[in-house]
């Protein structure tokens, strides 16, 4: 048999492709399907051995025959063409079985497995049709043989995707294969064949197809040992191996071909019949688990182009020395290929580890920019974006200067950078600094940043790493103001306790005993205004660091309530506000004393913000999983912009309430600490008509216990509330 | 100097607190020997320093409504009370709120807590009245 066998053998193998992806995938149905490479060899039914068994025994009978020991060359072709077509169909059933039993690669070994069948095709199609004798060329068979590369082709550019992450450079790099593969392979067949017997252009076209074919699949499988970082598993290393067999063969019959000197059934066509079984075999074999990445054989960027100037030499000898030069062009180009693969091994990493950068940068929860000297920004990551209001499409090639900086700073800034480009003097570069910048809608944001400079062969490159403070500062000056708060606050008592002590010890009353009187009065007032205050603070800090560990106690809403406005009573007759109780209800476990510290701060609020001869009302309620308590008063109420902050530290509605009113600005701070360390809500809302109506809730089982139905009487107390007006 | 041979003169004391109020007032009177004044808020200082036209006016600053600040500028404003000098008592420690208030024009800042024996020669020296007096 003749050309035909040329093209059919280009397959592939695909399993051992996948050997660099170490886990095995999750795998499908059968039982088969569940092996794990890790621990389990590939199961091989007995029938898979035998076939592999059988089709190296063809192989060995094709070998060892002696030309026309069937029967004269005739027969011996005939022989020779079956056991070819056996060869093939042998591989092309081993691949199918593969792809049928094991899920992992399959999508791989049913394409393989279908070019083996048009192989198989093709070649039946010329044994019946011409027999052993010479068809024309090219043949219908041509269309199978050449169709043979579509699937194989599919096959290896699915385990290429599989196993390359850098789409360009794949593309790159089988460009580059191809081109190099090309000028070796031109430099001994092209010239042979085109200076060869007459034949037609489609004779041409069709001899050359296959080595054309087989130069794609070449390029295919240099750039899965490629995108697979060069290591090859066994199977891969089987199946590259069969390729090259197919390639050398292909070329040199159409090298034979031109010079009008192949014979069919020769010892050439065992180059495509022994891989054919040995796809088979490589179908079936386990992947590398052993194999740990570290060990497998690597194939070094060199070994490329080595590999094809031996080629080269190998078909010069066989073509007789025909051509010296051609040795020359093979070499060459097997030191172009090595130039060639330097720069892609480079090129590659210089795109991974731009990649890299890039992705580091964009996923940086830090804002990124370039810019250059000229004040041009060069590079913006999507945290800027999101910080700053621009997209890195509208502010690239932008100014830093009048985009990002406010009036104030840009003159400084352009200092800066023209004072690093003329003498070196970093000043403020790679340090912390805080700044002043623009947001995209206009409002100035104080940021925190470090500026790099970085000398490129273009000049200098400047990147700054950014970080929103504006949250920071905001937390910093409510610190700082807490902090002076406190510091008058303590001062201002102390300032009368100085004072009214400096006076009696300094003398000046010993005449008059009724101003000492007062002097002493004064400053025993403030010693308990002070204490107080002190103790608030160190109440605050305590409840919210968690020192304070509630002391959980059944106990009842209404009485806590009650307990609350009986302690309260006194300052509400002296405020000249009556205070209605109106809370029964409400079973719960809770730390009652700090239920009744909670009640006795917003009644104590609500009083002092209460006109005289208003009606302060508290009640309590059990309503669900929790009981509610209310207080609510008639004073002056809050603006709703204040509803929610009124809860923070000093931050009475007035500044000067703390004084005004006598309070110490602590105590909704602390009742809102309080409530929620036992797990419930507080909040206020406006009253109406006016004043306001604190609430709170606590949960009727302590947190930190399971649900269960609510005591007895949780529901219970509301009859007096119903009725009131002023509540709920 | 005994305090009965200085001139006796008017001070105007406003802070919003009662007790410090009294405190300074003893002071200022008992130490001092001046006659004093008291306003417990900005409005009642402004209409006090307008109708009796103290000799100083010692003012606190954190006050409720008008504080001292405001009041000191509303003083300003008015061409009865522009030349009555004032000096204000804070519990601020931020020299940069000390720096503002002096650019403000006032005479001094001074701190509280306060020595209540030396406040009335202190306020005496910032406003000269000691060379004044020895004058006389």
């Amino acid at each position: 048999m003749k050309a035909p066998a040329v093209g059919a053998r280009g397959s592939s193998r695909a399993s051992g492709f996948s050997g660099q992806r170490g886990a095995p995938r999750p795998s499908g149905a059968s039982g088969l399907d569940q092996f794990n490479p890790e621990h389990d060899g590939l199961p091989r039914p007995w029938g898979v051995r035998a076939l592999i068994v059988l089709g190296l025994a063809l192989a060995a009978v094709y070998a060892v025959r002696a030309p026309g020991h069937w029967g004269g060359p005739r027969v011996d072709a005939f022989f020779a063409q079956w056991l070819y077509d056996a060869a093939a169909a042998i591989g092309g059933l081993l691949c199918a079985w593969r792809a049928i039993r094991v899920s992992e690669d399959r999508a791989t070994w049913s394409l393989i497995a279908a070019a083996f069948v048009l192989e198989v095709a093709g070649n039946t199609f010329y044994a019946v049709r011409y027999g052993v004798s010479d068809g024309p060329v090219p043949s219908a068979a041509d269309g199978f043989w050449v169709a043979f590369y579509l699937p194989m082709a599919a096959a290896l550019v699915l385990r290429i995707r599989a196993a390359a992450s850098v789409a360009g450079a794949v593309i790159f790099d089988i460009l580059i294969a191809i081109g190099a593969l090309g000028s070796v392979s031109a430099a001994f067949v092209l010239q042979a064949v085109i200076g060869g017997t007459d034949r037609s252009i489609a004779g041409y076209a069709s001899t050359l197809a296959y080595p054309l074919g087989d130069l794609v699949l070449a390029a295919l499988v240099l750039q899965l040992a490629a995108a697979s970082a060069w290591r090859l598993e066994r199977a891969t290393a089987l199946m590259a191996a069969c390729f090259v067999a197919w390639g050398v063969t292909d070329t040199v019959y159409a090298f034979q071909t031109a010079h009008a000197t192949y014979v069919p059934g020769g010892v050439l066509d065992l180059g495509w019949v022994v891989p054919f079984v040995l796809f088979g075999v490589a179908a079936w074999m386990s992947p590398d688990a052993r194999i740990s990445v570290r060990e497998a054989p690597r194939l070094g960027a060199l070994g490329v182009p080595v590999c094809f100037a031996l080629l080269a030499l190998g078909m010069l000898i066989y073509s007789g020395m025909a051509d010296v030069n051609v040795l020359a062009v093979g070499l060459a180009s097997g030191a172009l290929m090595c130039v060639i693969a330097r720069f892609v091994v480079t090129f590659r990493s210089y795109l991974a580890a731009l990649a890299n950068t890039r992705l580091v940068l964009e996923t940086a929860y830090d804002p990124f920019m370039s810019f250059e000297a000229s004040g041009v920004i060069t590079d913006w990551n999507a945290a800027a974006q999101a910080s700053f209001g621009w997209s890195r499409e509208e502010v690239m090639g932008r100014s830093l200067v009048e985009t990002f900086l406010p009036e104030a700073r840009r003159e400084a800034h352009r200092r800066l950078i023209a004072r690093f480009l003329a003498t070196g003097d970093e000043d403020v570069l790679r340090r912390r600094l805080e700044r002043t910048v623009l947001h995209r809608d206009g409002h100035e944001m104080p940021i925190e940043l470090t500026i790099s400079p970085v000398a490129t062969e273009y000049g200098y490159t400047f990147h700054a790493f950014m970080r929103d403070i504006t949250e920071r500062r905001k937390v910093e000056r409510a610190k700082n103001e807490f902090v002076a708060i406190v510091s008058h606050e303590l001062r201002t008592p102390l300032t009368s306790i100085r004072g009214s002590l400096g006076l009696l010890a300094g003398g000046v009353l010993s005449a008059s005993p009724t101003k000492a009187e007062r002097m002493l009065k004064i400053a025993l007032e403030n010693t308990d205004r002070l204490v107080r205050m002190v103790s608030d603070i160190l109440n605050l800090e305590r409840i919210e660091s968690g020192a304070v560990d509630l002391i959980y106690r059944p106990c009842d809403g209404g009485q806590l309530v009650r307990s609350a406005a009986e302690t309260m009573r006194p300052a509400a007759l002296l405020a000249g506000v009556t205070l209605e109780v109106a809370g029964r209800g409400g079973a719960l476990e809770a730390d009652p004393d700090q239920i009744i510290q909670t009640l006795t701060n917003l009644l104590s609020n609500a009083i002092k913000f209460s006109p005289g001869g208003s009606t302060v009302w508290v009640e309590s309620e059990g309503l669900g999983d929790d009981v509610v308590f209310r207080v609510r008063d008639e004073g002056r109420g809050i603006p709703s912009e204040q509803l929610e902050r009124v809860f923070e530290r000093f931050a009475q509605v007035d500044s000067s309430d703390a004084r005004d009113k006598g309070g110490t600005g602590l105590g909704l701070a602390i009742c809102r600490s309080i409530v929620e360390q036992h797990a419930g809500r507080i909040w206020v809302e406006s009253g109406d008509p006016r004043g306001c109506r604190f609430q709170f809730t606590v949960p009727v089982v302590r947190p930190d216990q399971p649900r269960a139905t609510p005591p007895a009487g949780t529901q219970t107390g509301d009859s007096e509330l119903v009725g009131h007006a002023g509540l709920a | 100097m005994d305090s009965r041979l200085r001139p006796r003169r008017r001070i105007l004391v406003v802070d919003d607190d009662a007790s410090i109020r009294e405190v300074t007032q003893v002071s200022l009177e008992m130490v001092g020997g001046h006659a004093v004044m008291t306003a417990a808020c900005g409005r009642d200082a402004l209409a006090q320093a307008s109708r009796e036209r103290p000799d100083a006016i010692l003012l606190d600053v954190m006050m409720p409504g008008l504080d001292g600040p405001a009041t000191f500028e509303r003083l300003q404003a008015e061409p009865t009370t522009r030349d009555i000098p004032v000096i204000l008592l804070t519990a601020k420690l931020q020299s940069s709120d000390r720096a503002r208030f002096v650019a403000l024009g006032v005479r001094a800042v001074l701190s509280k807590p306060f020595d209540p024996m030396s406040l009335p020669g202190e306020v005496a020296e910032i406003l000269g009245w000691n060379q004044a007096s020895d004058g006389v």
